[in-house]
């Protein structure tokens, strides 16, 4: 199963340690109070990295600042034609979803009848899915139906439906559609039709 | 998009954000782009700054209003009673462009003398809910080509049925049905049409409707009519809603078509011959295209490509699937649900028809980011989780920041990106856990020799992995296509209908094509230059088709292929070629501008902006007699038609219907609302109340710190200070009345049921007068719900699921409400 451990993460940054190690070095002045004293910016010692909004469908560019392999803000990318550097509060809080301890870390199951979440290995959770896809599959599938007299083969998998999504890249709803249709799941949409 | 295909030939944003700076007026009706698309208003801020009016049509007065030139209130759902006194306005003064709408459009087509518009209905409607559209024709000559008009005055031709179909709209008529005053009517008409080019930005706002359809239709026709079609600064702008929402569209997670809009087969089409023969040569060439990316050397001209591999749907259904879903889940339909990053038990309207339906389900499976009242349905408070037998199985979705992948913005710019920072904890990018899952299908059906199980088995899989999940460029160039013959990525879309079927491989049945060639992955480009200053930005990522920056813009030269507006030269025929800062689109780039290939404006099968849209073959000229090998024979391309226009099922031309929740009579026809709105399934919970108990409007719409359901951005905390909850926007006349103010609570309650909401008492709401009645309108924000870092009351407990026939969306913008102060 595909895993990024932080080592071989490094990889994906080091063409920007050259400008953080240029950004240790900067520095911010107060302005009021202790106006002798120079205080390291928060982004001092962090890479750069381009990125993309992901809120609404204008597509903004990001200028994203990373330090020990977290991203720590989220500005409007200067060279991107349509934001130019400027960005809606959306946009500019992208730091603080990637980041949010709300976030879910781990497969997670919920038993039928039960309160509460119970964790699950990603093993277990997808032999679960594809076991019972095969199942449903198998129990639901219509092979043929007869129109006007005439057998027509139209391998259906009935007892499946299937959302999602306009929030995933083009490469995953590519993937997401083969996989539905290969399958013979027909009762298929997304968010797009409401 | 199922509004915009039908006109021109495919469906999307037609021209881009960068571009609306070219506009000398814009017309902002359906969409909020301050609030919704706030960096798109940047752009219309700076065609204002140089002079451009702004006009906005909306029931409330928004953020979006605050800076236009001209507000105009409308009711919603009535759009298309004023959008047609504007249609009525052009025709009698003469203010359409003649030139464009005698060469680009098909004004002189004379329609079938069958064809008919009474009271309400088109001719063939069955009397039950569909129409015959076989009257809906034009007349064809010997070849089975359209006859034309000499002249737009010919009582037979397209332009005078326009003319007779909109001529009761008048500004007063259509004044008492909107409640938009008459002088506000004129000025939005005199200012669209007097300053061109003008574009018009649309968004939720028009398609939650049960005539979406026929609404952007007028856009269609108006922009048609003054010549504003692909021309920079013109055209349509459908701004769309979630980030990928047209990469997700373009790739067909969606029960009626394939990727790149390629239609689903149906049972009416047993053999791929078939396909071929009742979809045209385009289509049949992109299926093939697709079969071959999909099942690889498995997919043969012997086993018909693999066409059997998928599922036919039933011909018998329509497009609409997302509410028949949560119908057939009532029903008992499913066993298992599989939803990837969506929040259905926020986002459906009649939430308690989303709920007992998914707790009807053996297994759901859900990738997200948070937990969601989605994910989490079997805790909401009305519920007993012991009462719920669901399995559900929640994956961590990794975040965009994560993962390599691309992005189709709404103006169909592919833009790429790279993981840049390690996925949170366990979780994963939501293609790796279907690569997974597909990779276990695949083994447990190893042994296998039915032929159902081939679509498993064949389907090629077989991506690289890298250290951070699958190679999402090995993805991407699939789509892209490949040559078979030479091994190589493909360079144009084009490609698809020139090779020889079978010969070349692509995902995207070739819109996508150009994206990554053997040059290099041009998503992934930066280069913001923009020579010819109009915001063309040739080099900035790939936008689709072709690198085209603004869709039909053939037609923003004339017939001699001269620019019409030498300081909006984008596309210009030199003598030897079409050259220029844009793309040409559709038309052949090396072919003359006079040529049938170098005039062609518009993909659909007429080649022309259809004003009145109905059925059409284009025949294929002079086909050989062949009798065809059973399955699929190469000679179905010498003889299928070439391209297939259906229509659209409720109407040619859109007419005024009332909402299906209203409190008026339609005041047009006899016939109240849209004939073919699909009827209830599930009278326990799809409800419809009756004006008298009912009286006001309810409308509902999103703010720009709380985004769609609200599933990402109510656990965002710097967002929750700023929108930190939910609220019901009512007017000062309404408040009165009540005898609440803002901040107290008050009820809504809809036939389906009642929720208890903080008033906000606010001028941007005013009473509408509606055929001399006063008509309240109330708004709410509605991505509220039980999960998330702050919550709120969904207003979609009491939505109607009453939807648009063509696209399934439902009338989320016009219900049937009451309000009463609420309890503390
Ligand atoms: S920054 Fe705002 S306007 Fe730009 S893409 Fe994100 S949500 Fe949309």
């Amino acid at each position: 199963m595909a895993k990024l451990s932080r080592r071989s993460f490094m990889k994906f940054t080091a063409a920007s340690i050259a400008a953080a190690a240029l950004a240790d070095k900067q520095k911010v002045h107060a302005e009021k109070g202790d106006v002798d004293k120079a205080f390291p910016m928060m982004t001092a010692g962090a890479s750069t990295a381009y990125g993309l909004c992901h809120f609404c469908s204008v597509g903004c560019g990001l200028e994203v600042k990373i330090k020990d392999n977290k991203v720590i803000s989220t500005e409007g990318h200067p060279d991107h034609p349509i934001n130019e550097g400027s960005l809606c509060p959306k946009g500019r809080s992208m730091k603080e979803m990637v980041n949010s301890d709300q976030r879910v870390t781990h497969p997670l199951i919920r038993k039928p009848g039960s309160d509460k979440w119970e964790p699950i290995s990603w093993d277990e959770a997808f032999g679960k899915i594809a076991s019972k896809i095969k199942e449903v599959r198998e129990e639901t599938f219509t092979k043929t139906v007869d129109i006007d007299g005439e057998k027509v083969t139209v391998n259906r998998t009935d007892g499946i439906f299937s959302m999602g999504s306009a929030e995933i890249d083009n490469e995953e709803a590519y993937l997401f559609t083969k996989f539905n249709r290969a399958v013979g799941i027909h009762n298929f949409t997304h968010q797009a039709e409401i | 998009m199922a509004s915009l295909a039908p006109s021109f030939g495919s469906g999307a944003m037609t021209n881009n954000f960068n571009d609306m700076k070219n506009a000398n007026v814009i017309l902002i009706a359906g969409n909020n782009t301050a609030e919704c698309h706030p960096l798109a208003m940047r752009w219309v801020l700076k065609a204002q700054k140089k002079g451009a009016k702004i006009i906005v049509v909306d029931p409330r007065f928004n953020r979006t209003a605050k800076v236009a030139d001209i507000y105009a209130p409308v009711r919603p759902g009535t759009d298309i009673a004023y959008l047609s006194a504007i249609v009525k306005y052009i025709l009698d003064n003469k203010l359409y462009d003649e030139t464009y709408v005698r060469e680009n459009t098909n004004a002189l087509y004379k329609v079938n003398p069958d064809f008919k518009f009474h009271d309400g209905l088109f001719s063939g409607f069955d009397g039950k809910g569909s129409y015959d559209k076989e009257t809906w024709t034009y007349q064809l000559d010997a070849n089975g080509l359209p006859i034309q008009a000499k002249s737009l005055d010919d009582p037979d031709c397209v332009f005078m049925k326009l003319k007779e179909h909109f001529k009761d709209y008048t500004f007063e008529k259509a004044s008492e049905i909107t409640g938009m005053p008459v002088d506000k009517m004129k000025l939005v008409a005199e200012t669209f049409t007097k300053n061109r080019p003008g574009t018009i930005l649309y968004a939720l706002g028009m398609t939650q409707k049960s005539v979406g359809t026929q609404g952007i239709r007028m856009y269609a026709i108006i922009q048609l009519l003054l010549g504003n079609m692909g021309m920079p600064g013109g055209g349509i702008n459908a701004n769309r809603g979630e980030p990928n929402v047209q990469g997700s569209t373009d790739l067909a997670l969606m029960a009626h078509i394939l990727p790149g809009y390629t239609p689903i087969p149906t049972d009416a089409q047993p053999t791929l011959n078939d396909y071929i023969q009742a979809f045209g040569v385009a289509n049949g060439k992109k299926l093939i295209s697709i079969l071959k990316a999909w099942f690889g050397d498995k997919a043969t001209p012997e086993n018909e490509f693999g066409y059997h591999n998928i599922p036919k749907r039933d011909s018998k259904l329509s497009n609409p699937t997302y509410i028949p879903i949560f119908e057939k889940l009532n029903q008992d339909a499913f066993k298992m649900g599989i939803i990837f990053g969506q929040n259905p038990v926020v986002s459906t309207p009649i939430l308690d028809m989303a709920l007992a339906g998914l707790s009807k389900l053996d297994m759901l499976v859900v990738s997200e980011v948070f937990e969601t009242e989605t994910t989490s349905f079997w805790l909401h408070p009305d519920l007993n989780p012991k009462d719920i037998k669901t399995e559900v199985i929640l994956l961590p979705a990794a975040v965009s920041f994560e993962k390599d992948g691309t992005m189709t913005n709404s103006s169909r710019w592919i833009q790429g990106k790279k993981a840049v920072v390690p996925a949170k904890g366990e979780s994963m990018p939501d293609g790796d856990m279907i690569y997974e899952i597909v990779k276990r299908l695949k083994k447990s059906y190893v042994n296998s020799n039915d032929p159902k199980d081939r679509a498993i088995l064949d389907l090629t899989w077989d991506y690289p992995v890298l250290d951070h999940g699958i190679d999402m460029e090995a993805v991407l160039k699939e789509m892209n296509g490949y040559n078979l013959k030479t091994g190589k990525l493909l360079n144009s879309g084009s490609d698809i209908q020139n090779m020889e079927p079978g010969e070349i491989s692509s995902g995207v049945a070739g819109l996508y094509t150009g994206v990554i060639t053997e040059k290099g992955n041009n998503s992934l480009r930066r280069d913001n230059t923009d020579p010819s200053g109009l915001g063309v930005h040739p080099n900035w990522t790939f936008s689709w088709p072709n690198n085209t920056r603004i869709l039909w813009n053939r037609g923003s030269a004339d017939k001699n292929g001269k620019p019409r507006d030498k300081n909006r030269a984008i596309v210009s025929w030199n003598g030897k070629k079409w050259v220029g800062a844009d793309v040409l689109h559709v038309a052949a780039k090396d072919k003359a501008p006079q040529t049938p290939e170098g005039s062609k404006i518009f993909s659909n099968a007429e080649g022309k902006g259809a004003l009145f849209r109905g059925p059409f073959t284009m025949p294929q000229q002079e086909a050989p007699d062949i009798k065809l090998k059973p399955g699929y024979d190469p000679n179905v391309f010498k003889v299928a038609p070439k391209g297939k226009e259906s229509g659209i099922g409720d109407g040619p031309l859109p007419a005024h219907y009332e909402p299906l929740e209203s409190p008026v009579k339609n005041q047009m026809f006899s016939q109240q609302s849209n004939p073919t709105a699909a009827p209830v399934q599930l009278p326990e919970f799809q409800k419809y109340g009756k004006a008298k108990d009912y009286p006001y409007i309810l409308t509902t719409y999103m703010v720009t710190e709380q985004f769609l359901s609200g599933a990402v951005t109510r656990n965002t905390p710097q967002l929750n200070e700023l929108m930190p909850s939910n609220f019901a926007e009512i007017s000062k006349n309404l408040a009165k009345k009540l005898g609440v103010k803002s901040g107290d609570p008050v009820e809504i309650s809809t036939a389906r049921g009642a929720v208890t909401i903080e008033a906000m008492v606010t001028d941007r709401m005013q009473p509408f007068i509606v055929g001399g009645k006063e008509v309240e309108v109330i708004g709410v924000p509605w991505g509220w719900g039980f999960k998330g870092l702050v919550q709120g009351e969904s207003i979609n407990h009491v939505t109607n699921s009453g939807y648009e026939p063509n696209t399934g969306t439902p009338e989320y913008k016009a219900c049937a409400c009451n309000v009463t102060k609420g309890e503390k």
